[in-house]
């Protein structure tokens, strides 16, 4: 029996041993991270809009331009930028996000309408409306200017709901202040610029 | 009432001895059962250890470790919501606090204050609390203290014999099922043990907390034979974490804190959903004993997952964090007599820890893949003599550190608008030597006095050294430091008991002081600003911290029926520190008749006012008053208990929350309990 409780000794000490001198860890392996974003972009051009702001249309006009807006690291528009749009008229507003390689993910919010949702804050009350060109997410959207203001900063949040909190929201809190509330959860992107209404 | 309610030094055994006998030709007297119970006081040399009562374990049947633990006087609990409690000794936890685990010291992502400890509190049939810095005896990371989760030795004889536990609670409708048999075949003891746990939202005194459903599941196994013992141990929990925990920016933590609790309306399910955490924790391990010599080896692999809400459809099966933690350590443990009066016990440790992250994940790791290896010796001698105990030991650790990963560079963008994603390596180099003294008093048969001061040290832990991002899991902005230095702390604690038949008493009064302390402090007034918004940033720090504390516990049979706990617990630091309990005082009045009792007990946590503003997101909450009952029967085999937690219902919130900023506490609750042996 000695001898037995020896080998079986010997046996857990090599092993142990063994086992010690063997393990290392693997070579880190870089992400495809689908969660962080880069490089984000808006996109505006004026459309004609028919009907009213929650059920109307837009049709496209032949040879609008289109302004678009690149975001640095932070989410703020280029120093100096200064958007004018005109009361009156209405602009196709579109999304252009990218992923950590530069490619375009804003497909992602869409395929997640239960989760996400735009709001659009900062203009003064009355001074300009928001349709949902999409699934009440906000990737695609049409920016109304009602009337006239001085310039102020335009702030575009996409909203990452918490569970059920879509099920409470109406297309008529995209500018809802009370975002946080209302659409509790996280934000995927804060994006900021400036905007004067011009008649 | 138990005697051993307030005895900290102490544990109750209890063993019933059945007695036949014979009288005349035929004739047969069956006596009734008798119960002997007596007390042995918990081997830990000089240190000062406490350690549940019987009865106290049975009442925590059910709760987390940390949760059985918190009744001792100086242990509490650090929350993240009601589904993730570590145990705090004499306020620290996380890496500060040792774990052994059947004797193989606990290794998961202990780091990480939303971490829970992987163990089935079943497991225990002892559970003792070790308050000195016992870093010579135990290695690494036992600065605050060490917890002995010890199983009941395996049994010498060939009877079968078992355990039943079923618990079941009304706030989260949770109930718990646990199984133990054990025996022995031909003189190779074994047992089998294992333990089921299901909970769904739990409910605050307003309103239910979602996502705060448990689903557990853990096994266990031992045998032995002779001077071998094999073990193994099967841990597997999915949590949810709750769902108003899932925010960012600063300006979402601001509502929520000016709110006070969370913006959404859930109701009751069982329902786990991302965010939630899955892990699993296997151990094994293998030990050869004699009166002289003994050496174990264990292993442990860890597997921690983390999901959270992603953007893309489809993806939240996929872990955000996928973690795999695999431990091996040898012990050898030499106990040498020298004399009639002293004895020693000399030391080798090893262990070797490799963590990988599984790629796949979609997101860059929080913590870099590494190696890590430590090595240390040790001796402790001992010297006992009738009315005096002294022991001194010391200990010698080396650890080295191999780490590897990636990290973003959030400056700017890259050529193609995303940010460049930059390997990193980096090895650093830990040595330590710690000390310790100690020495017990017995000033007469009743009375005792026990002083042990001691040196203890962790080296920084991966997340400290290296986090420079998102934690997504904790929506919060870490960021490390690659040279910080290992802490080290010294513990000094002197204890005073006195043990009658009526009255017992215990007093420990303690000072820490540790050099470099590494904690995360919440920056307010920093913030990180990215394209996702504005995040808080938690920077880990270092300092030089200083604790005095005052830990009392006893209890006073007025009457023959009649008898008075009490526990309080009082910890200063020199400086304001995060996550430093409040004062706490508990006390209870229990009546007992036979095999019954009935017990009241009131709770009072103080506010904690060592706060300096501008530090945290919140000012730490305001005191409560909590009232428990409990009423319970044994009758022969079984054991019958029912009790109410929160008993008033009241709404409030605790300092050790890490929810504290959104969410309250859990509201009334009711626990059945049924514990059946055979």
């Amino acid at each position: 029996m000695n001898k037995l409780r020896n080998y079986l000794l010997l046996g857990m000490i090599t092993c142990g041993a063994l086992t010690f001198s063997s393990c290392s860890k693997e070579d880190p392996v870089p992400e495809k991270d689908q969660e962080e974003v880069g490089k984000t972009s808006l996109l505006l051009q004026e459309v004609a809009w028919d009907g009213d702001f929650r059920t109307g249309h837009s049709h496209a006009i032949d040879g609008a331009v289109i302004d678009t807006i690149d975001f640095d690291e932070q989410g703020n528009a280029p120093v100096g930028f200064h958007l004018h749009l005109h009361t009156g008229h209405s602009y196709k507003l579109t999304l252009i996000a990218r992923d950590y390689a530069g490619r375009e993910i804003q497909q992602t919010f869409l395929d997640r309408a239960d989760i996400h949702q735009a709001v659009i804050l900062g203009a003064p009350t009355g001074v300009l409306d928001y349709t949902y060109g999409d699934d009440q997410v906000g990737v695609t959207g049409y920016l109304h200017v009602v009337k006239g203001a001085s310039t102020f900063t335009l702030q575009y949040l996409m909203r990452h709901l918490n569970p059920g909190v879509k099920a409470g929201v109406t297309a008529d809190d995209w500018n809802n202040t009370n975002y946080q509330s209302k659409l509790a959860g996280a934000t995927d992107l804060d994006l900021k610029f400036e905007l004067h209404p011009v008649e | 009432m138990s005697i051993s309610k307030q005895l900290p030094l102490f544990c109750l055994l209890t063993y019933a001895v059945s007695v036949q006998a014979q009288v005349g030709r035929g004739d047969t007297i069956r006596l009734r059962d008798v119960e002997v119970s007596g007390k042995m006081p918990v081997k830990t040399g000089t240190a000062t250890a406490m350690s549940l009562s019987n009865e106290q374990l049975e009442q925590t049947r059910g709760a987390s470790l940390a949760g059985a633990l918190s009744v001792l006087p100086g242990l509490s609990i650090l929350k993240t919501g009601h589904s993730i409690e570590k145990p705090v000794i004499n306020g620290m936890h996380s890496n500060r606090v040792l774990i052994l685990n059947n004797g193989v010291r606990q290794e998961g992502q202990q780091w990480g204050t939303e971490h829970a400890p992987e163990v089935d509190a079943y497991v225990a049939k002892e559970l003792v609390v070790i308050k000195g810095a016992e870093g010579v005896r135990y290695g690494a990371d036992a600065l605050g203290g060490v917890i002995l989760v010890k199983p009941a030795p395996l049994s010498e004889q060939g009877k079968l014999k078992g355990e039943v536990y079923l618990t079941g609670a009304t706030n989260g409708r949770s109930g718990n099922v646990a199984l133990m048999l054990q025996g022995n075949v031909r003189g190779i003891g074994w047992r089998a043990q294992g333990s089921f746990k299901k909970a769904g939202n739990i409910k605050t005194a307003d309103y239910y907390l979602g996502n705060t459903g448990v689903n557990e599941s853990n096994f266990s196994g031992a045998l032995k034979y002779r001077s071998f013992d094999l073990y193994y141990s099967h841990f597997s929990t999915e949590l949810g974490i709750l769902h108003s925990a899932h925010i960012g920016t600063i300006e979402d933590i601001a509502a929520r804190i000016a709110h006070g609790r969370p913006f959404e309306a859930y109701g009751f399910t069982y329902d786990i959903t991302p965010p939630r955490q899955q892990v699993t924790h296997d151990l094994a391990k293998l030990t050869w004993k004699t009166d002289k010599l003994e050496i174990q080896y264990a292993f442990q692999r860890n597997h921690r997952q983390e999901f959270d809400l992603r953007r893309s459809a489809g993806n939240d099966a996929r872990a955000m964090m996928d973690l795999v933690l695999s431990t091996q350590t040898i012990d050898a443990t030499y106990h040498i007599r020298h004399s009639n009066y002293l004895k020693g016990t000399w030391g080798l440790n090893g262990m070797l820890q490799v963590n990988n992250n599984t790629p796949g994940t979609g997101t860059t790791p929080l913590i870099p893949n590494f190696d890590s290896y430590t090595f240390g010796a040790y001796a402790v001698e001992r010297f006992v003599k009738e009315r005096y105990e002294l022991e001194a030991g010391i200990r010698y650790d080396l650890k080295y550190f191999d780490a590897a990963g990636y990290r973003y560079d959030y400056t700017k963008f890259n050529d193609n608008g995303g940010f460049d994603l930059n390997l990193f390596t980096d090895t650093r180099q830990f040595h330590n030597v710690s000390g310790a003294l100690g020495a017990v008093l017995h000033l007469n048969n009743k009375m005792e006095l026990r002083s042990n001061i001691g040196l203890a040290w962790r080296a920084p832990g991966a997340n400290e050294l290296y986090s420079d991002g998102l934690h997504h899991g904790a929506a919060i902005y870490e960021i490390g430091n690659p040279d910080m230095k290992s802490e080290q702390g010294y513990k000094w604690v002197n204890s005073l008991s006195y043990s009658s038949n009526k009255l017992q008493l215990h007093l420990d009064i303690y000072a820490h002081y540790i050099s470099n302390y590494i904690y995360a402090q919440p920056t307010p007034d920093t913030v990180r600003r990215t394209v996702r918004g504005t995040f808080p940033i938690f920077i880990y720090q270092q300092t030089d911290a200083a604790f005095t504390g005052v830990d009392f516990g006893g209890s006073y049979r007025f009457l023959p029926a009649f008898t008075y706990t009490a526990n309080a617990a009082m910890i200063r630091s020199r400086e304001y520190l995060p996550y430093i309990p409040a004062d706490r005082f508990d006390h209870g009045i229990q009546w007992d008749y036979r095999q019954c009792y009935i017990k009241f007990e009131h709770r009072y946590v103080a506010r904690q006012k060592r706060y300096k503003p501008n530090t945290d997101y919140a000012a730490p909450p305001t005191a409560y008053h909590l009232f428990e009952a409990v009423a319970a029967v044994k009758y022969k085999s079984v054991s019958i208990s029912l009790s109410v937690d929160n008993l008033t219902n009241r709404l409030y919130k605790d300092y050790m929350d890490r929810f504290r900023y959104y969410a309250h506490e859990m509201g009334r609750n009711f626990t059945l309990r049924i514990h059946y042996t055979f």
